[in-house]
This record gives structure tokens, C-alpha cells and sequence, in this order.
């Protein structure tokens, strides 16, 4: 009896010494440190949280059974899990390997990721419009996409789908009826009836609501400047040449060019027409000018050629040599081309850009033993009809770059030696004159105006704030010998929209931008709706940019996949849909290294200390009342 | 209960009852039919398979069997208990039926028990009347009912004819229902739009009738309400309007002319097809409002000339001899019918400056595979012609179609030639190139006389006198060019041994006369003929070496010669004005004359082609954007039509878009503003893409590139290049690299 007492006493008191030990360990909380290798960590994170955070969460207990998740960006974790399409603006935070959880494209869809369309134009071209349009699991259907001008349907391009997912690039054309500013909006659509749901006053409210975003349908805007002022173009012949009067002849007949010309006859004598300078070498009476087209080149002396290259540097401009007999003489110093071989043909040939519907014909070529550096081939000899009935040192001519171009300062110096290709400028053998309108034309856009205003995005909604860009040119074309002097000018801008009765003008401070001659500044756009234009005033310069305010503005939205790709590739992870989920844990695991690390744990944290502790005082509390202890 | 009065009762209801359900079914299948015809009538346009006959078919089905079910469900009753409905009919039986029914109904009859449900039985079994009735009373009922009942005619109290005759009417309706040809519903616009008077005055139906010119014999052409029409040239175009207007205006490019109504609503004008163009017709009407005008591209098509040529030898051929036979082949095409086809051939003879010319025709056998296309063939025997040797024919095909007043086409003319004595070259030897020397110049004769004036005081007199002789005999060479190419008019020498430079000089100094005095009044001719009399006289001064007067002549000749060779007369018309030649500075002015000139930079301008479709793709826009009524857009879309169609009537690609225009013009005064505006999309395709056609393609930068960055990409390409070509003389100069494009 007195040994059961004993048992039943000292039973007592241990469970009454274990209940006040737990007790007091979990006062005390102790933390124990120790070396082990634990579950990874992994950070798991939605690239837009309103769009992808139910997916983020079911990406989180999809993981959570087999590691350690952090619903947020976590610079400690073993790796890092983004959920979305694209990648997050932000990375800081974001830990490598980086996987990738990208939704299930299970619907057709279709977007247009880029646009390329020119910010300004001439009146008097036919305006191609560039778009690349993604098509996703619509295949067997058919993708019709549509250029509307002012809302105005203009063209449109049928295509089939054959496959998932395909990258359209489709060019379309607008030809603008009136100068100043259009909107330009492009449609891609899955179903023709989506496209017919826009009205020709697509771009309102209406129209949008006529037209849900289904995912069938993309829009996308673009604006465009159109302008009645044709380009200064100056034709100078140290001596007649045929190939440059007929070159001449066809920029005349071209209402984008203003052709100036001198033709020096004789000593002394020459044939001008408006305003054309007796002479190349004084650079600024060749300001004036976007182009200069030089026949007989070989007759330029060290002065002109000085000239030339001061208007390509400090101008920016382009100059186009027109070779009729091989070059030599100081003008073969400016085409960094020392030696030119020619050669009469048996037939004239083919020759021109690849791909391209323009091209002329040349019995006598010039080309050069080498190509300059940076120089691009604009027409090669081509492979044409009769080759079979060439000689054959003509057809080893194929391939010879016979027009180039290249960059000098600033400016393009282009170099034909198609020496006589004048002789055969019947639309019946070749395209003379639009070759050369096309190339002069290029020429001269690329001249930059003596105050360059450029724009982030040429439509807006209203109220959006976009940057404006300002370069001027003198200034950053100067070289450091002769533009040492430093000049602090104060540069301003001023928004302007004119919609009819509301007249609309805001101030705007142009910022200095790191190189010199160059300015930036923030605007926002004005609320009323319409064309609108930023007008900049540097000095006595005076640039302006247009733009379009659009309540319904519609952007690119530009391709984020293979973005994504490359960055989650660069990022050591890989890509898996939501469909494939599952798979997400091996690959994390095979991938993250998990080294043993030091951890402090507090072990009397857990709540299963409540049992012993209950247990305890239970069976103290109990063997006392059996004894009537209590 | 006495037998036979019950089963004479029995059969007296039992045919009523019969009688009445198929009376009740046949007015129900008659008014499901009714139904069904009514439903044909308002839905058979809107149903997609209104043509299948399947449909009527399926419809009758239906309506009979829900029109007998329900008739036979509504009539269960008065089929059960005939008797009231009986009574009902027959008042004079004074209720004795039915207490006869019900009475036979309580006896459990086999007769009752056929027809009543159990429930009715059972209820009947509880009847008072039952329970009370005696035997007696029973039979003497049924005795008193059995007597009626031989005296009812069911015929006359329950009459079919009704019934009958709405049964057929049903049928009938349905069958007319169900017809798509007949029905009513397909008509009811027409009847209403014949009912109703029109408020708007419309051109309903255009028909066409195209006749060829006569010549052609092409079959009379129908066109319905054409958009486009393609007629041959003269052809007559007949256009019969059917319209409810007043009257009709019809424009075209030579002016708008108004018919009156020939008959009711029918108005008849005829357009001859000679030209392209248009045809508008503009409904008018007083007191209503007019419909848009339509618009009909006219494309006449020209009757094309026939093509001929000779396929047989088909080049020229050089004969031996006189009595060779030639084989040629002819082959001519039109593209109507064809009406002639000759082979002619003019024979050239002679020699020297004495030609003469005879022309001729070489009979065919010619074969017609079809009005279009014929061919022919000539064996043709050369001796007839008697040609001597150098003699020459020249031959060509010629051939006409129907076309009244239409010109022959000829063919390329071939040369057969019989070969002169010696002038054929023997293998290895080449001709005299005598033959294909040019003959000395005028001008070179004056040089060389020139310059045997300054060698002549170092020459012996002998030595003059006979190189000035030699230059006289030059000088008649160059006199006898000019003269062969005045056709020989001039006499030659009488005597035929001399040479054929040795010209009577006295013969053209008789003619001198009649160039003087104007008879021959051309001043190409008769500075011509001055210049040969200034060499005549120039030779006849050389030969007895009288330099400086022989000079003078001669000089006077390249006058003469320059004029009869020069001005309007044969080098300018040939050049445009803004290439003309400056004579007044031809061969003359000095030097120091020369000086610089300006002239005023040319402008281009864009054709009116160009232009016009620029202005009609604005106009289309404007019309998209504008907030007008339907009616001032129709209109201003019909407008917009006839000056699409102006700008190159016979040009397809704006024959569609005129029409799409007038599409939308229609659409517009319809009020059917979706169509509208698709149409106003499609035209406005069509513009911009002959625009495109006409513009040239703007290759103007990077689209995608601002300017400034533009201008970085070629500052740095440009600083590139220069490095790179400063370190590249070495280098290129020990390697010839290819200047083949980098891809």
C-alpha cells in the first residue's frame, strides 16, 4: 500500500514538474541553431498581380507540398517562379533560376505586336503600312486584316492559317487624299464579322462598343503627318552627262522633289535653273538642298569634294554620284573606293535590288574592287532572261554590287555605275525613272531638318503623358574642332490643339539630354480630342511634331513571349504552362541546389506541446482528487 | 325490355355516334389544315427550305393529326351519349331518347358497355332513374324510342355538306398556302405595292437589248437591270425602263435628254455605242420625291483591225533566174469577220535613175476555217511578170473585215529579187565595196577645193589643172546623188556611152525656167534644184580649174542644200518644242557670245487622273464621316458615282467602283446604313488601290525610327565607317576583296 502511495505520489509529481516545465520553456522560448539542409525556397510571383494572382495561388499549392513558398519576391529564396505573360518591369527581388508559369492559350487569338508606319509622308507617294500580327490557335481560319484612314476603309489583305500559332507580317498602303494629319488604324481579325463591326467612324466610343475585345479582333493606331513640300534636290553637272539629265528629267516629272540644276556647258558657262549654286564647295549654300545629285563626278575638283563632304557631315545630307565613265580624280577620295573596274557589256543587264519591282538595265558597269566599310549594296547585277546566250565573262558579273551606299559623317553618299544606263530608260526594258525617284527619295528623307522634333507615340489619349525629343542639328553634327564653343540656349515648347471651336496652348520647359544640341521633355496631352501638334522654339529655329488625341487610342501589344523566353532562358529556368503544372516541382528541384544552411529554430512554438502540457495537469489533477486532495 | 325496339335503338345510336366522329374529324382536319395554311403563309418566306415540297408535306401531316386529335377528344361526349345531341336536333322527341339511352345504358346492355367507361357505368348503376324504372316503363320507352328512331334521317339532322365543303376549302387553301410559286405571302408586297399608290417615283427594271452594227451579224444581246455594259462600236443600245416616274432624264457624256412613258410605266430610248461613257437614269416625277439615279458604265469595244501577215516565205528572197515559181503563204485573223484577203505586188524594173513600177495581183486559194480566221495559199510563177535580171517584185497580203469604210490592213512587205550579173557574191569574195561607199559631200568637195587654193602656188599649173579636174569630177559625182534622189527628172546625157556622171546640162537648164517662175512651187524642191545647178556650174568651173569662182558655187550649194535639207522641212518636226534646235545659233555666232543662262526650275505636275481619284477618295471619306440625312448622302453618292465614272469611263477597276458607289447610294436612300457603309469600304478600297497604281511608293526612312534616332544610327554608322576606312588601306591593298553585297 505505502509502496502504491509512493508510485501515485511520485507519479504527482512528475507530471506536475512537466506540466511547469512546459510551462516555463515556453516562456522562456529557447532558439537552437544548428547546420541542415532544409526544404527550398521559392518565391512565387504574379507579373500583373490584378490579372495573375488566382493563377500565383494556384502555382503556390501546387509547390507547397514539396517546398517552401513565398507568395512575393523574396531576395533570399532558391528560386524564383513568375506567373504571367511577359516579364515583370521590376526584377529586383527576382532570384535565379527563374521559372516561367505562362497561361494556356486555349482560344483562337490574335494580336497585332508591331506596327511599323511613318511618322510623316509625302502627299504624292503611296504610304506602306507595315503590321505583324501573332495568330494563335486559329488554324484553318482566316485572318483578314484592314488600314483604315480616317475611318475609311482603304485595304485590306486576306490570309490563311495553317498553323497554331504564326507571325504575320502584312503590308498594307494608304494613299493620303489631303496634307496634315490622319489617323491610321490597322484591324486584324479572326472573323470577318468582328471586322465589319467597325463603322467608318471607327475610333469612337461607339465603334468600340460595336467592337468587343473577343480576342478575334486587334486594333492597333498609328499617326501620320502628311505633307504637300517636296524635297530641295540639286542636280550639278561639272559637265552635260547624259545619265543625269535623264535622271533630272525624272525627279522633275516627280511632284516630291523641287529640282535645282546646274549644267556647266563651258568654261565659265553654265545652264541653271531656280536658285543653284555656281559652285559645290561653300557648304552653306548647300543647306538648303536634301539631296544632291552630281553627274560626271570625275570633273569635281578638291573644292567641290571638299563640299560635298561638308554637306554630308554637317548637313546630314545625301549625295548621289552618277558615274558615265569610271571615276577617278578627287571625287574617288570621297567614295573610299580607290580602284573601279568597268567593263562593256555584249547585252545590257539586269540590275537592281533583289525582290524589288524596280530595276534598270546597263551594258557599261563600274564597281568597285572592294566595297567601302558599312557600305550597303542597293543593285546588283541580276541573273536575268537570256543568260544562257551570255558571254561568259558577262555572267560572271552576277552579283556585282554596282549601286552602293554609304554612311559619310552624317549623311549617305551613294555611287552608281550603271554607266549608261540612260540608254535604256524605256518602261518597255526598264524602270528608270521610278528607280531613281525612289532612291532619290530616300535619299533625301533621311536629310534631318535643322530642328528635329520627334515623339514617343503619335497617338494619345487625353491627358497621357508621352516624351518629346528635340536634336538640333548644327549642333549635334558638329565635330569637336569646330563646335568647341558651348552655347546654353533656352529651349521651350508649346502644345497646341486646334479642334475646331477650342483652341487649346500649354508651355512645356525642354530639358537639356545628355549629348549636346539634344532636349527632352514630358508632355501631356490635351484633353480635347483631335489633331494636336507640339511646336518647339529653339533660338530662331522653329520645329513642330503632330500627333492625334483618341479617347479609344489603340497600341501594339508587342510580343512578350519570345521576350519571355529569352529572359527566363538567360535566367537559367524554363517555360511551363498552367496545364502542365504539375511538372513545375521536378523541374524546380532538379534545378535549385539547396546548400545546408544555418537555422535558428524555436522548438516550444509548436502547438503540440499542448497535449503533454494538458496531459499533465490532467493526471496531476485526477490522481489528487482520487485522493481527495482536491 | 323487348328486343328488337332495343336493338333498333341500338343501331339508331350507334350510326349516330358514328356519323358524328367523323363529322368531328373532318372538322378537325379541315380547320388543322386552315391553321396549317395560315402558318405557310406567315412563315414559308422566312424559312430557309421553303422550297422543299417536304415541308407542305410535314405541315399537313401535323395540322391533320392535331386537328383529328383534337376533335375527337373534344367531341369523346357527344359521341358517348348521341342521344342529347339528337334531341337536341329534334326537338319533337320530347327527351324520349335519352331517357331511352339512359335506360339501356342502366341495363348494362353489351351496347352500353362498349361505349362507357367504368367509371360511367358504375355511376349509371347508382342512377335513381334505373333503380326506379320498371319493366314496363322500359319497354315502354324504348317501344316510343324505337318508333322515333325509325322515323329520324341522321342525314338530314346531322347534314355533311358544310362540313364537306370547309374540308375541301381547307385543303384548298393549303394546297395555295404551300405552293412557293403561288403563295399569297410572296405576293402580298406586289399586291400591296399595286394597291397603294407609290410616294416615291423609282426605275424598278432596266432591260438592256443590245443590237451589233449589221456587219457583225452578232445575236441581239438582253442585259436585266445591268450595272456594266460591253457593246461593240455602232452597236444600238435599247433600254426599256420600267419605272413609275413622270418621266425619265437619261444622261450621258454628250448630254441629259427626258423620255416620256412610250406605255404605262414603261419608258424606251435608244444609245448608240460609239463612245465610253455612261448612262444615268434619273427617275422624275412632280409632287413626289425621285429615287437615285442609276448608273450604267458603257465600255464600247472597237471593231479591231484584221492582222495579216505572210507566213510562207516570210522574208525576202533573191531568184536566180526569171522562171522561178514562188509559194506563198497568207494567214489573217479578226476578230469579227473577216471580208477580203488579196496578195499584191508591185513590180520595180529598171536600172539607173529609169525605174518603172507595175502593180499586180497574185490570185489565193483561200481557206475559211471560220468567219475569223482565214488562210491562203499561192503557187506563183514569176515568169508572167517578165522580170529581167536585178528586177524586183515586192509583194504584201492584204485584208478587210465587215467593218464598212474600214481601211485594208497590209502585211509586211517581202522583196523577191532576181540577181543581176555579177552582183552576186561568190563564196569568199565580198560585194564591191564601192556599192556601200557613201558619196563625197558637198561640204568635203568645198574643203578639198579650199584647200587646192592654198597648195596651189607651190604646185606646178599642170598638176593644179588636174587635181582641180579630179575635183570637178568629184564634184558632178555628188551633183549625180542629189540628182538620182530627184527621182531623174533631169535628163541624162543622149549619149548612152557616156558615164552617168556626164548630165545634160542644157535639158536642166531648161527646166530652169518653171523652178523660177514658181510651177514647181517647193522650196525643198527648188533649193534642191538651185544647188544642183551651183554644182553643175561649180564642175564646169573646176574642170577648167577656176578655183575661187568654182568656190563660190560651190559654197552657194551648201546653202541651197542646208535649206532644202534644214528648218521645218525635215529635222524639227521631228523634235519637241523644248528640245528644239536654236537655229540661230546653228553653224554660227562667236564664242565670246556664249554665256550662262537661268531658266525657271520645271514643276510636275500630277495628272488628272491622279487628281481626280485623290478627290473622289476624299469625297467617300467625307460622306463616311457626315452626319446627313440618307437621302442628301444617296444623293451625294450618286454624284460621287458619275464623277468616279468620268475619270476613265472604259477602265474597268473604275467601272467598279462606280458601281459600288452607286450600291451605296441605293443602300442610303433605303435607309440600310451597314450596307451603305460597307459599299462606301469598298469603293473606297477600290480607289485607294488605283491611287496606289498611279502613286509612286513612298521609301522614305525607318517608320519605325523618330528622326533623332535616325540621325544617331547614321552618325554612328558613319563614324564606323570612317574608322574602319582608315585602317582599311592596307588592308585592301593586300587583299583583293569582292565587292559582291554582303547578304
Amino acid at each position: 500500500m505505502t509502496r502504491t502511495l509512493k508510485i501515485e505520489r511520485w507519479i504527482r509529481f512528475s507530471a506536475r514538474v512537466l506540466a511547469v516545465s512546459i510551462a516555463l520553456a515556453g516562456l522562456i522560448d529557447p532558439a537552437i541553431t544548428s547546420t541542415r539542409r532544409s526544404n527550398a525556397i521559392v518565391a512565387v510571383v504574379a507579373i500583373d498581380p490584378l490579372r495573375d494572382s488566382a493563377s500565383a495561388t494556384r502555382v503556390a499549392a501546387s509547390l507547397a507540398t514539396r517546398m517552401r513558398v513565398v507568395p512575393a519576391r523574396f531576395p533570399r529564396a532558391d528560386a524564383s517562379v513568375i506567373v504571367g505573360d511577359g516579364v515583370p518591369l521590376d526584377q529586383e527581388g527576382i532570384v535565379s533560376p527563374t521559372f516561367a508559369v505562362a497561361p494556356d492559350t486555349v482560344a483562337p487569338s490574335v494580336r497585332i505586336v508591331a506596327l511599323d508606319a511613318p511618322n510623316d509622308a509625302s502627299l504624292h507617294a503611296s504610304i506602306p503600312v507595315g503590321a505583324d500580327v501573332r495568330v494563335r490557335r486559329a488554324a484553318g481560319r482566316s485572318l483578314t486584316v484592314a488600314l483604315r484612314v480616317r475611318g475609311v476603309l482603304v485595304d485590306t489583305v486576306s490570309l490563311a492559317v495553317r498553323s497554331t500559332d504564326t507571325l504575320f507580317h502584312v503590308t498594307l498602303h494608304a494613299s493620303p487624299t489631303e496634307r496634315g494629319i490622319v489617323q491610321l488604324r490597322v484591324s486584324a481579325a479572326l472573323d470577318d464579322r468582328a471586322l465589319s463591326a467597325a463603322p467608318a467612324n471607327a475610333g469612337t466610343a461607339s465603334a468600340q462598343a460595336l467592337a468587343p475585345r473577343t480576342g478575334l479582333r486587334a486594333d492597333a493606331d498609328a499617326a501620320l503627318f502628311v505633307r504637300d513640300e517636296p524635297w530641295p534636290v540639286l542636280v550639278y553637272d561639272p559637265r552635260p552627262s547624259w545619265m543625269s539629265t535623264f535622271v533630272r528629267r525624272a525627279l522633275e516629272q516627280d511632284a516630291r522633289f523641287t529640282v535645282t540644276s546646274r549644267v556647266v556647258t563651258s568654261r565659265d558657262i553654265s545652264i541653271a535653273t531656280g536658285a543653284a549654286p555656281a559652285r559645290l564647295d561653300l557648304a552653306s549654300t548647300l543647306d538648303a538642298f536634301a539631296a544632291i545629285v552630281v553627274g560626271a563626278p570625275e570633273l569635281l575638283t578638291t573644292r567641290d569634294v571638299a563640299g560635298l563632304e561638308a554637306f554630308l557631315r554637317r548637313r546630314g545630307g545625301s549625295v548621289i554620284l552618277l558615274l558615265d565613265q569610271r571615276a577617278s580624280g578627287p571625287v574617288a577620295q570621297l567614295m573610299g573606293v580607290p580602284v573601279l573596274n568597268g567593263r562593256a557589256l555584249g547585252a545590257p543587264m539586269r540590275v537592281g535590288p533583289g525582290g524589288s519591282d524596280t530595276w534598270l538595265r546597263a551594258s557599261e558597269l563600274a564597281w568597285p574592287q572592294s566595297l567601302p566599310a558599312e557600305a550597303t549594296a542597293l543593285a546588283t547585277v541580276r541573273a536575268s532572261e537570256p543568260d544562257s546566250a551570255r558571254r561568259t565573262d558577262d555572267r560572271a558579273l552576277v552579283g556585282r554590287v554596282v549601286i552602293w551606299r554609304t554612311a559619310v559623317g552624317a549623311g549617305q553618299l551613294v555611287v552608281s555605275g550603271a554607266l549608261d544606263a540612260w540608254r535604256f530608260r524605256d518602261v518597255e526594258s526598264s524602270t528608270f525613272d521610278r528607280y531613281w525617284q525612289a532612291l532619290v527619295a530616300s535619299a533625301a528623307s533621311s536629310a534631318p531638318p535643322p530642328l528635329i522634333v520627334s515623339i514617343a507615340a503619335t497617338v494619345l489619349r487625353p491627358e497621357e503623358t508621352t516624351e518629346v525629343l528635340v536634336s538640333e542639328r548644327s549642333r549635334v553634327l558638329q565635330d569637336g574642332a569646330t563646335g568647341a564653343q558651348a552655347r546654353s540656349s533656352l529651349a521651350a515648347a508649346t502644345i497646341e490643339s486646334d479642334t475646331g471651336a477650342i483652341s487649346h496652348r500649354d508651355a512645356v520647359r525642354l530639358w537639356p539630354d545628355g549629348a549636346p544640341g539634344t532636349y527632352r521633355a514630358t508632355i501631356r496631352a490635351p484633353a480635347a480630342i483631335g489633331p494636336a501638334r507640339v511646336v518647339v522654339h529653339l533660338d530662331d529655329l522653329v520645329g513642330n511634331v503632330s500627333f492625334v488625341v483618341s479617347p479609344t487610342a489603340e497600341r501594339v501589344t508587342p510580343e512578350r513571349a519570345d521576350l519571355q523566353r529569352a529572359w527566363i532562358t538567360a535566367h537559367k529556368g524554363s517555360i511551363v504552362t498552367e496545364s502542365q503544372l504539375e511538372t513545375l516541382a521536378d523541374k524546380l528541384l532538379q534545378r535549385v541546389q539547396v546548400a545546408p544552411r544555418r537555422e535558428r529554430w524555436y522548438p516550444m512554438r509548436s502547438p503540440w506541446w499542448l497535449i503533454p502540457l494538458v496531459a499533465a495537469l490532467s493526471a496531476e489533477w485526477w490522481l489528487r482528487r482520487r485522493r481527495g486532495l482536491a | 325490355v323487348t328486343e328488337p325496339a332495343f336493338e333498333e335503338c341500338r343501331a339508331f345510336f350507334t350510326r349516330a355516334s358514328r356519323r358524328l366522329t367523323v363529322l368531328a374529324v373532318a372538322r378537325g382536319v379541315a380547320a388543322g389544315l386552315a391553321v396549317g395554311a395560315i402558318l405557310l403563309i406567315i412563315l414559308l418566306p422566312a424559312l430557309p427550305w421553303r422550297d422543299s415540297n417536304a415541308l407542305a408535306l410535314v405541315t399537313a401531316v401535323i395540322a391533320i393529326a392535331i386537328g383529328a386529335t383534337v376533335a375527337l377528344v373534344r367531341g369523346a361526349s357527344v359521341r358517348v351519349q348521341p342521344a342529347r345531341t339528337i334531341e337536341r336536333l329534334a326537338p319533337q322527341c320530347r327527351n324520349v331518347l335519352v331517357t331511352a339511352e339512359e335506360l339501356m345504358r342502366s341495363s348494362l346492355h353489351p351496347w352500353h358497355s362498349e361505349h362507357a367507361t367504368p367509371s360511367m357505368v358504375t355511376s349509371e348503376r347508382r342512377s335513381p332513374v334505373a333503380e326506379r324504372a320498371s319493366a314496363y316503363i322500359e319497354a315502354l320507352v324504348l317501344g316510343h324510342a324505337a318508333h322515333l328512331c325509325a322515323r329520324l334521317d341522321l342525314g338530314e339532322l346531322l347534314p355533311a355538306r358544310r362540313t364537306a365543303l370547309a374540308l375541301g376549302a381547307s385543303v384548298m387553301l393549303f394546297a395555295i398556302s404551300s405552293s412557293r410559286r403561288t403563295s399569297p405571302s410572296l405576293h402580298v408586297a406586289d399586291a400591296l405595292a399595286l394597291a397603294i399608290p407609290a410616294t416615291i417615283a423609282r426605275v424598278d427594271d432596266v432591260t438592256a437589248t443590245i443590237a451589233s452594227p449589221a456587219y457583225a451579224a452578232l445575236p441581239t444581246q438582253s442585259l436585266q437591270n445591268p450595272n456594266r455594259i460591253d457593246a461593240l462600236q455602232g452597236s444600238r443600245i435599247t433600254l426599256r425602263i420600267h419605272s413609275n416616274a413622270d418621266s425619265v432624264a437619261i444622261q450621258t457624256l454628250q448630254g441629259t435628254r427626258t423620255l416620256t412613258p412610250s406605255a404605262r410605266n414603261e419608258f424606251s430610248v435608244s444609245v448608240p455605242a460609239d463612245l465610253d461613257g455612261f448612262v444615268g437614269i434619273q427617275p422624275l416625277a412632280t409632287g413626289r420625291s425621285a429615287d437615285v439615279r442609276r448608273l450604267i458604265a458603257l465600255t464600247v469595244i472597237p471593231d479591231a483591225a484584221p492582222a495579216v501577215r505572210i507566213s510562207v516565205p516570210a522574208r525576202d528572197v533573191h531568184l536566180k533566174d526569171t522562171h522561178a515559181t514562188l509559194t506563198v503563204a497568207v494567214e489573217a485573223t479578226d476578230d469579227i469577220a473577216l471580208a477580203s484577203m488579196t496578195l499584191r505586188y508591185t513590180k520595180v524594173s529598171g536600172s539607173g535613175e529609169r525605174f518603172s513600177f507595175a502593180d499586180g495581183e497574185v490570185p489565193l486559194v483561200v481557206t475559211r476555217a471560220s468567219a475569223r480566221t482565214w488562210s491562203a495559199r499561192a503557187v506563183w510563177s514569176l515568169e508572167a511578170l517578165a522580170l529581167a535580171p536585178g528586177d524586183m517584185v515586192v509583194y504584201r497580203a492584204i485584208a478587210s473585215d465587215r467593218r464598212p469604210g474600214a481601211a485594208p490592213r497590209e502585211s509586211d512587205s517581202f522583196i523577191a529579187d532576181i540577181a543581176a550579173p555579177g552582183s552576186e557574191a561568190i563564196a569568199g569574195f565580198s560585194i564591191d565595196p564601192d556599192q556601200e561607199r557613201y558619196a563625197v559631200s558637198q561640204q568635203m568637195v568645198v574643203l578639198k577645193t579650199e584647200r587646192l587654193i592654198a597648195k596651189r602656188a607651190q604646185m606646178l599649173p599642170d598638176s593644179a589643172l588636174l587635181a582641180s579636174q579630179e575635183l570637178a569630177a568629184e564634184q558632178r559625182k555628188v551633183r549625180a546623188e542629189f540628182v538620182f534622189m530627184m527621182g531623174g527628172e533631169v535628163a541624162d546625157a543622149p549619149d548612152p556611152s557616156a558615164s552617168m556622171t556626164d548630165l545634160n546640162e542644157e535639158a536642166e537648164a531648161e527646166g530652169e525656167a518653171d523652178i523660177a517662175a514658181g510651177r514647181m512651187a517647193n522650196q525643198g524642191r527648188i533649193a534642191l534644184m538651185k544647188a544642183i545647178r551651183f554644182m553643175s556650174r561649180a564642175a564646169t568651173l573646176l574642170t577648167t580649174a577656176e578655183l575661187s569662182a568654182a568656190l563660190t558655187s560651190e559654197k552657194a550649194a551648201v546653202v541651197q542644200l542646208e535649206q532644202a535639207f534644214s528648218r521645218q522641212r525635215i529635222i524639227l518636226r521631228a523634235l519637241s518644242e523644248r528640245e528644239q534646235l536654236d537655229l540661230a545659233r546653228r553653224l554660227s555666232g562667236t564664242l565670246t557670245d556664249a554665256h550662262s543662262e537661268r531658266r525657271e526650275p520645271t514643276v510636275a505636275t500630277e495628272s488628272a487622273m491622279i487628281l481626280g481619284l485623290r478627290r473622289a477618295l476624299a469625297d467617300v471619306a467625307a460622306i463616311a464621316r457626315s452626319h446627313a440625312s440618307p437621302q442628301r448622302a444617296s444623293t451625294e453618292c450618286t454624284t460621287l458615282a458619275e464623277s468616279i465614272l468620268r475619270l476613265d469611263p472604259s477602265r474597268r477597276p473604275v467601272q467598279a467602283a462606280a458601281a459600288r458607289m452607286s450600291d451605296a447610294a441605293i443602300a442610303f436612300a433605303e435607309e440600310h446604313d451597314l450596307l451603305a457603309r460597307a459599299a462606301l469600304d469598298r469603293t473606297a478600297t477600290m480607289l485607294s488601290s488605283l491611287l496606289r497604281d498611279q502613286l509612286p511608293l513612298s521609301t522614305e526612312g525607318d517608320g519605325a525610327a523618330t528622326a533623332s534616332r535616325a540621325l544617331d544610327a547614321h552618325r554612328l554608322s558613319g563614324a564606323i565607317g570612317d574608322a574602319l576606312n582608315r585602317a582599311a588601306p592596307s588592308a585592301s591593298s593586300a587583299s583583293s576583296a569582292s565587292s559582291k553585297p554582303r547578304e
